[in-house]
Protein backbone atom coordinates (compact mmCIF):
# COMPACT_ATOMS: atom_id res chain seq x y z
CA UNK A 1 0.00 0.00 0.00
CA UNK A 2 2.81 2.33 0.93
CA UNK A 3 4.60 1.61 -2.36
CA UNK A 4 1.43 2.33 -4.29
CA UNK A 5 1.07 5.56 -2.47
CA UNK A 6 4.68 6.49 -3.20
CA UNK A 7 4.28 5.75 -6.88
CA UNK A 8 1.15 7.79 -7.03
CA UNK A 9 3.02 10.63 -5.40
CA UNK A 10 5.70 10.53 -8.08
CA UNK A 11 3.35 10.69 -10.99
CA UNK A 12 1.05 13.18 -9.36
CA UNK A 13 4.07 15.26 -8.48
CA UNK A 14 5.23 15.26 -12.06
CA UNK A 15 1.79 16.24 -13.17
CA UNK A 16 1.78 19.07 -10.71
CA UNK A 17 5.15 20.17 -11.91
CA UNK A 18 4.15 20.08 -15.54
CA UNK A 19 1.02 22.03 -14.86
CA UNK A 20 2.09 24.33 -12.14
CA UNK A 21 5.72 24.83 -12.88
CA UNK A 22 6.46 24.93 -9.20
CA UNK A 23 9.64 26.59 -8.22
CA UNK A 24 13.20 25.57 -8.58
CA UNK A 25 14.08 22.39 -10.20
CA UNK A 26 14.94 21.26 -13.57
CA UNK A 27 17.69 22.62 -15.55
CA UNK A 28 17.95 26.29 -16.01
CA UNK A 29 14.33 26.99 -16.04
CA UNK A 30 12.37 25.64 -13.51
CA UNK A 31 10.18 27.28 -11.55
CA UNK A 32 9.60 30.71 -10.44
CA UNK A 33 10.36 33.65 -12.57
CA UNK A 34 13.35 34.59 -10.48
CA UNK A 35 15.02 31.35 -11.36
CA UNK A 36 14.44 32.01 -15.03
CA UNK A 37 15.65 35.54 -14.92
CA UNK A 38 18.62 35.03 -12.69
CA UNK A 39 20.11 31.60 -13.20
CA UNK A 40 21.58 30.32 -10.03
CA UNK A 41 25.29 29.61 -9.93
CA UNK A 42 24.53 26.55 -7.84
CA UNK A 43 25.81 23.22 -8.99
CA UNK A 44 23.22 20.57 -9.72
CA UNK A 45 24.22 18.69 -6.62
CA UNK A 46 23.68 21.75 -4.49
CA UNK A 47 20.32 22.21 -6.13
CA UNK A 48 19.31 18.59 -5.61
CA UNK A 49 20.46 18.73 -2.00
CA UNK A 50 18.40 21.81 -1.44
CA UNK A 51 15.33 20.50 -3.26
CA UNK A 52 15.33 17.23 -1.33
CA UNK A 53 16.59 18.75 1.91
CA UNK A 54 19.23 16.11 2.22
CA UNK A 55 21.04 15.35 5.43
CA UNK A 56 24.81 15.05 5.46
CA UNK A 57 24.65 11.28 5.05
CA UNK A 58 22.02 11.47 2.36
CA UNK A 59 24.17 13.96 0.45
CA UNK A 60 26.99 11.46 0.38
CA UNK A 61 24.67 8.75 -0.82
CA UNK A 62 23.04 10.84 -3.53
CA UNK A 63 26.37 12.17 -4.77
CA UNK A 64 27.68 8.64 -4.98
CA UNK A 65 24.57 7.46 -6.88
CA UNK A 66 24.91 10.24 -9.41
CA UNK A 67 28.67 9.80 -9.79
CA UNK A 68 28.17 6.09 -10.39
CA UNK A 69 25.52 6.81 -12.99
CA UNK A 70 27.80 9.32 -14.70
CA UNK A 71 30.56 6.73 -14.88
CA UNK A 72 28.16 4.17 -16.31
CA UNK A 73 26.90 6.68 -18.84
CA UNK A 74 30.30 7.87 -20.05
CA UNK A 75 30.83 5.35 -22.86
CA UNK A 76 27.23 5.71 -23.92
CA UNK A 77 27.63 9.45 -24.10
CA UNK A 78 30.42 9.05 -26.64
CA UNK A 79 28.35 6.61 -28.64
CA UNK A 80 25.47 9.05 -28.69
CA UNK A 81 27.67 11.82 -30.03
CA UNK A 82 29.00 9.52 -32.74
CA UNK A 83 25.61 8.23 -33.77
CA UNK A 84 24.26 11.76 -33.95
CA UNK A 85 27.18 12.70 -36.17
CA UNK A 86 26.40 9.76 -38.42
CA UNK A 87 22.88 11.05 -38.93
CA UNK A 88 24.24 14.48 -39.81
CA UNK A 89 26.69 12.99 -42.29
CA UNK A 90 23.93 10.95 -43.91
CA UNK A 91 21.75 14.04 -44.34
CA UNK A 92 24.69 16.00 -45.72
CA UNK A 93 25.45 13.20 -48.15
CA UNK A 94 21.88 13.38 -49.39
CA UNK A 95 21.04 9.84 -48.30
CA UNK A 96 17.47 8.65 -48.63
CA UNK A 97 15.06 8.38 -45.72
CA UNK A 98 15.41 4.60 -45.97
CA UNK A 99 19.12 4.99 -45.38
CA UNK A 100 18.67 7.46 -42.56
CA UNK A 101 15.99 5.55 -40.64
CA UNK A 102 18.29 2.81 -39.33
CA UNK A 103 20.68 5.46 -38.04
CA UNK A 104 17.81 7.22 -36.29
CA UNK A 105 16.70 3.93 -34.77
CA UNK A 106 20.12 3.04 -33.46
CA UNK A 107 20.47 6.51 -32.00
CA UNK A 108 17.13 6.05 -30.26
CA UNK A 109 18.28 2.72 -28.86
CA UNK A 110 21.25 4.48 -27.28
CA UNK A 111 18.96 7.16 -25.92
CA UNK A 112 16.79 4.50 -24.33
CA UNK A 113 19.83 2.98 -22.67
CA UNK A 114 20.75 6.41 -21.34
CA UNK A 115 17.22 6.94 -20.06
CA UNK A 116 17.47 3.66 -18.17
CA UNK A 117 20.63 4.90 -16.43
CA UNK A 118 18.87 8.14 -15.56
CA UNK A 119 15.78 6.41 -14.23
CA UNK A 120 17.83 3.90 -12.26
CA UNK A 121 19.64 6.78 -10.60
CA UNK A 122 16.31 8.44 -9.89
CA UNK A 123 15.03 5.23 -8.36
CA UNK A 124 18.11 4.77 -6.20
CA UNK A 125 17.84 8.34 -4.94
CA UNK A 126 14.14 7.84 -4.27
CA UNK A 127 14.87 4.70 -2.31
CA UNK A 128 17.50 6.50 -0.25
CA UNK A 129 15.02 9.10 0.95
CA UNK A 130 12.91 8.89 4.06
CA UNK A 131 9.12 8.72 3.86
CA UNK A 132 8.73 12.40 4.55
CA UNK A 133 11.03 13.35 1.70
CA UNK A 134 9.34 10.88 -0.65
CA UNK A 135 6.00 12.45 0.11
CA UNK A 136 7.19 15.89 -1.00
CA UNK A 137 5.48 16.04 -4.38
CA UNK A 138 7.16 19.19 -5.55
CA UNK A 139 10.62 17.97 -4.64
CA UNK A 140 10.12 14.62 -6.27
CA UNK A 141 8.80 16.18 -9.43
CA UNK A 142 11.71 18.57 -9.56
CA UNK A 143 14.16 15.74 -9.19
CA UNK A 144 12.33 13.72 -11.84
CA UNK A 145 12.43 16.60 -14.27
CA UNK A 146 16.14 17.13 -13.70
CA UNK A 147 17.04 13.62 -14.75
CA UNK A 148 16.60 13.66 -18.56
CA UNK A 149 19.98 13.93 -20.24
CA UNK A 150 21.70 14.66 -16.93
CA UNK A 151 24.58 12.34 -17.77
CA UNK A 152 24.99 13.38 -21.36
CA UNK A 153 27.20 16.14 -20.15
CA UNK A 154 30.80 15.56 -19.25
CA UNK A 155 30.05 16.60 -15.71
CA UNK A 156 26.53 16.14 -14.39
CA UNK A 157 27.37 18.43 -11.52
CA UNK A 158 28.43 21.46 -13.50
CA UNK A 159 26.82 24.71 -12.52
CA UNK A 160 24.18 25.84 -14.98
CA UNK B 1 -8.19 2.19 -8.80
CA UNK B 2 -4.50 2.81 -8.51
CA UNK B 3 -3.96 2.20 -12.20
CA UNK B 4 -6.66 4.70 -13.04
CA UNK B 5 -5.08 7.27 -10.79
CA UNK B 6 -1.68 6.56 -12.26
CA UNK B 7 -2.65 6.83 -15.89
CA UNK B 8 -4.86 9.78 -15.19
CA UNK B 9 -1.89 11.57 -13.74
CA UNK B 10 0.32 10.56 -16.63
CA UNK B 11 -2.19 11.87 -19.09
CA UNK B 12 -2.39 15.19 -17.30
CA UNK B 13 1.37 15.42 -17.22
CA UNK B 14 1.76 14.56 -20.84
CA UNK B 15 -0.94 16.96 -21.87
CA UNK B 16 0.50 19.84 -19.91
CA UNK B 17 3.94 19.06 -21.18
CA UNK B 18 2.86 18.72 -24.77
CA UNK B 19 1.19 22.07 -24.61
CA UNK B 20 4.57 23.47 -23.91
CA UNK B 21 3.76 25.66 -20.94
CA UNK B 22 4.36 28.57 -23.18
CA UNK B 23 3.36 29.69 -26.57
CA UNK B 24 5.02 30.26 -29.83
CA UNK B 25 8.52 29.15 -30.28
CA UNK B 26 8.93 28.21 -26.67
CA UNK B 27 11.79 25.96 -25.93
CA UNK B 28 15.24 27.22 -26.09
CA UNK B 29 15.07 28.67 -29.49
CA UNK B 30 14.24 31.97 -27.98
CA UNK B 31 14.06 34.84 -30.32
CA UNK B 32 16.64 36.40 -32.47
CA UNK B 33 16.00 39.99 -31.82
CA UNK B 34 15.49 42.36 -28.99
CA UNK B 35 16.67 40.08 -26.28
CA UNK B 36 20.01 41.63 -25.65
CA UNK B 37 21.62 38.40 -26.51
CA UNK B 38 19.65 36.62 -23.91
CA UNK B 39 17.44 34.43 -25.97
CA UNK B 40 14.39 32.89 -24.46
CA UNK B 41 13.95 29.53 -23.02
CA UNK B 42 10.33 29.57 -22.19
CA UNK B 43 7.90 30.99 -24.62
CA UNK B 44 6.10 32.76 -21.86
CA UNK B 45 9.16 34.50 -20.60
CA UNK B 46 9.81 36.34 -23.81
CA UNK B 47 7.98 39.42 -22.72
CA UNK B 48 10.48 39.83 -19.92
CA UNK B 49 13.41 39.84 -22.23
CA UNK B 50 14.28 43.46 -21.81
CA UNK B 51 14.43 43.18 -18.04
CA UNK B 52 16.70 40.23 -17.98
CA UNK B 53 20.44 40.33 -17.66
CA UNK B 54 22.66 38.96 -20.37
CA UNK B 55 22.69 35.19 -20.48
CA UNK B 56 24.04 32.50 -22.66
CA UNK B 57 22.88 32.49 -26.23
CA UNK B 58 19.76 30.59 -27.08
CA UNK B 59 20.13 27.47 -29.19
CA UNK B 60 18.68 29.35 -32.14
CA UNK B 61 21.30 32.04 -31.80
CA UNK B 62 24.05 29.49 -31.40
CA UNK B 63 22.96 27.68 -34.54
CA UNK B 64 22.68 30.93 -36.42
CA UNK B 65 26.14 32.02 -35.32
CA UNK B 66 27.63 28.66 -36.08
CA UNK B 67 26.29 28.69 -39.61
CA UNK B 68 26.77 32.43 -40.14
CA UNK B 69 23.25 32.84 -41.37
CA UNK B 70 22.02 36.00 -43.04
CA UNK B 71 18.79 37.73 -42.10
CA UNK B 72 16.64 35.81 -44.53
CA UNK B 73 18.16 32.51 -43.49
CA UNK B 74 17.57 33.41 -39.86
CA UNK B 75 13.90 33.83 -40.59
CA UNK B 76 13.85 30.49 -42.34
CA UNK B 77 15.65 28.93 -39.39
CA UNK B 78 13.07 30.29 -36.99
CA UNK B 79 10.27 28.93 -39.14
CA UNK B 80 11.88 25.52 -39.43
CA UNK B 81 12.48 25.24 -35.70
CA UNK B 82 9.05 26.55 -34.87
CA UNK B 83 7.42 23.99 -37.14
CA UNK B 84 9.59 21.23 -35.74
CA UNK B 85 8.66 22.20 -32.19
CA UNK B 86 5.03 22.01 -33.16
CA UNK B 87 5.54 18.57 -34.69
CA UNK B 88 7.47 17.51 -31.61
CA UNK B 89 4.65 18.42 -29.20
CA UNK B 90 2.78 15.11 -29.21
CA UNK B 91 6.03 13.16 -29.33
CA UNK B 92 7.31 15.10 -26.33
CA UNK B 93 4.21 14.13 -24.40
CA UNK B 94 4.64 10.47 -25.33
CA UNK B 95 8.28 10.60 -24.38
CA UNK B 96 7.50 11.94 -20.93
CA UNK B 97 4.78 9.39 -20.48
CA UNK B 98 7.17 6.61 -21.48
CA UNK B 99 9.81 7.94 -19.13
CA UNK B 100 7.35 8.07 -16.27
CA UNK B 101 6.24 4.54 -16.98
CA UNK B 102 9.83 3.32 -16.72
CA UNK B 103 10.45 5.29 -13.52
CA UNK B 104 7.26 4.12 -11.90
CA UNK B 105 7.97 0.50 -12.72
CA UNK B 106 11.50 0.76 -11.36
CA UNK B 107 10.41 2.47 -8.17
CA UNK B 108 7.67 -0.10 -7.82
CA UNK B 109 10.23 -2.90 -7.98
CA UNK B 110 8.93 -4.46 -11.18
CA UNK B 111 10.95 -7.23 -12.77
CA UNK B 112 13.30 -6.63 -15.69
CA UNK B 113 10.86 -8.55 -17.88
CA UNK B 114 8.18 -6.06 -17.01
CA UNK B 115 10.45 -3.07 -17.48
CA UNK B 116 11.93 -4.11 -20.83
CA UNK B 117 8.79 -3.48 -22.92
CA UNK B 118 8.48 -0.05 -21.35
CA UNK B 119 12.04 0.75 -22.32
CA UNK B 120 11.27 -0.48 -25.84
CA UNK B 121 8.30 1.85 -25.97
CA UNK B 122 10.53 4.69 -24.85
CA UNK B 123 13.02 3.78 -27.56
CA UNK B 124 10.34 3.87 -30.25
CA UNK B 125 9.24 7.31 -29.13
CA UNK B 126 12.82 8.52 -28.91
CA UNK B 127 13.20 7.47 -32.53
CA UNK B 128 10.20 9.61 -33.43
CA UNK B 129 11.78 12.57 -31.69
CA UNK B 130 15.13 12.05 -33.39
CA UNK B 131 13.17 11.84 -36.63
CA UNK B 132 11.71 15.29 -35.98
CA UNK B 133 15.18 16.65 -35.24
CA UNK B 134 16.58 15.04 -38.36
CA UNK B 135 13.85 16.43 -40.57
CA UNK B 136 14.43 19.91 -39.19
CA UNK B 137 18.13 19.54 -39.78
CA UNK B 138 17.50 18.36 -43.34
CA UNK B 139 15.48 21.51 -43.99
CA UNK B 140 18.15 23.69 -42.44
CA UNK B 141 20.87 22.00 -44.45
CA UNK B 142 18.90 22.52 -47.64
CA UNK B 143 18.86 26.28 -47.17
CA UNK B 144 22.59 26.60 -46.57
CA UNK B 145 25.03 27.95 -49.11
CA UNK B 146 27.98 25.70 -49.93
CA UNK B 147 30.34 27.77 -47.79
CA UNK B 148 28.03 27.34 -44.78
CA UNK B 149 27.63 23.60 -45.06
CA UNK B 150 30.95 22.68 -43.48
CA UNK B 151 29.62 23.64 -40.05
CA UNK B 152 26.27 21.95 -40.49
CA UNK B 153 27.09 18.89 -38.42
CA UNK B 154 28.05 21.13 -35.51
CA UNK B 155 24.70 22.84 -35.83
CA UNK B 156 23.00 19.45 -35.72
CA UNK B 157 24.91 18.68 -32.56
CA UNK B 158 23.43 21.81 -31.04
CA UNK B 159 19.99 20.57 -31.99
CA UNK B 160 20.35 17.37 -29.99
CA UNK B 161 17.36 17.12 -27.69
CA UNK B 162 16.24 20.67 -28.31
CA UNK B 163 12.62 19.74 -28.95
CA UNK B 164 12.30 17.42 -25.99
CA UNK B 165 11.68 19.99 -23.33
CA UNK B 166 9.26 22.81 -23.91
CA UNK B 167 11.25 25.19 -21.84
CA UNK B 168 14.42 23.37 -21.35
CA UNK B 169 17.49 24.88 -22.67
CA UNK B 170 20.89 23.52 -22.11
CA UNK B 171 19.93 22.70 -18.56
CA UNK B 172 17.87 19.68 -19.32
CA UNK B 173 18.58 19.29 -22.97
CA UNK B 174 21.51 17.44 -24.25
CA UNK B 175 23.76 20.26 -25.37
CA UNK B 176 26.94 18.36 -24.96
CA UNK B 177 29.37 20.22 -22.80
Amino acid sequence: MSTRLSLAVIVMATAAFAQGRGGGGGGRNSGDMGAILMPSPMTRFERISEILRLSKDEKKQVKSILDDAQAEAAPLRDELVKSHEQIAKAVEAGKSQDDINPLVNSHAALEARMAVIEMKAFTRIYQALNEEQKAEQKSMSQLFMMMPHLFQRKNWNAAD
Amino acid sequence: MFARLLWGALFVTALAFAQGRGGGMGGDEGGMGGMGGAGGRGGDTSSLGSARPAQRQSKLEQISDKLRLNKSQNEQLQNILSKAREEAGPVRAKLLKAREAVAVSMVGGKSQQEIDPLVKAYEATAAEMTGVETQAFTRIYAMLKPNQQSKADQAFELMAGMFEMPEAGQGMGRGRQ
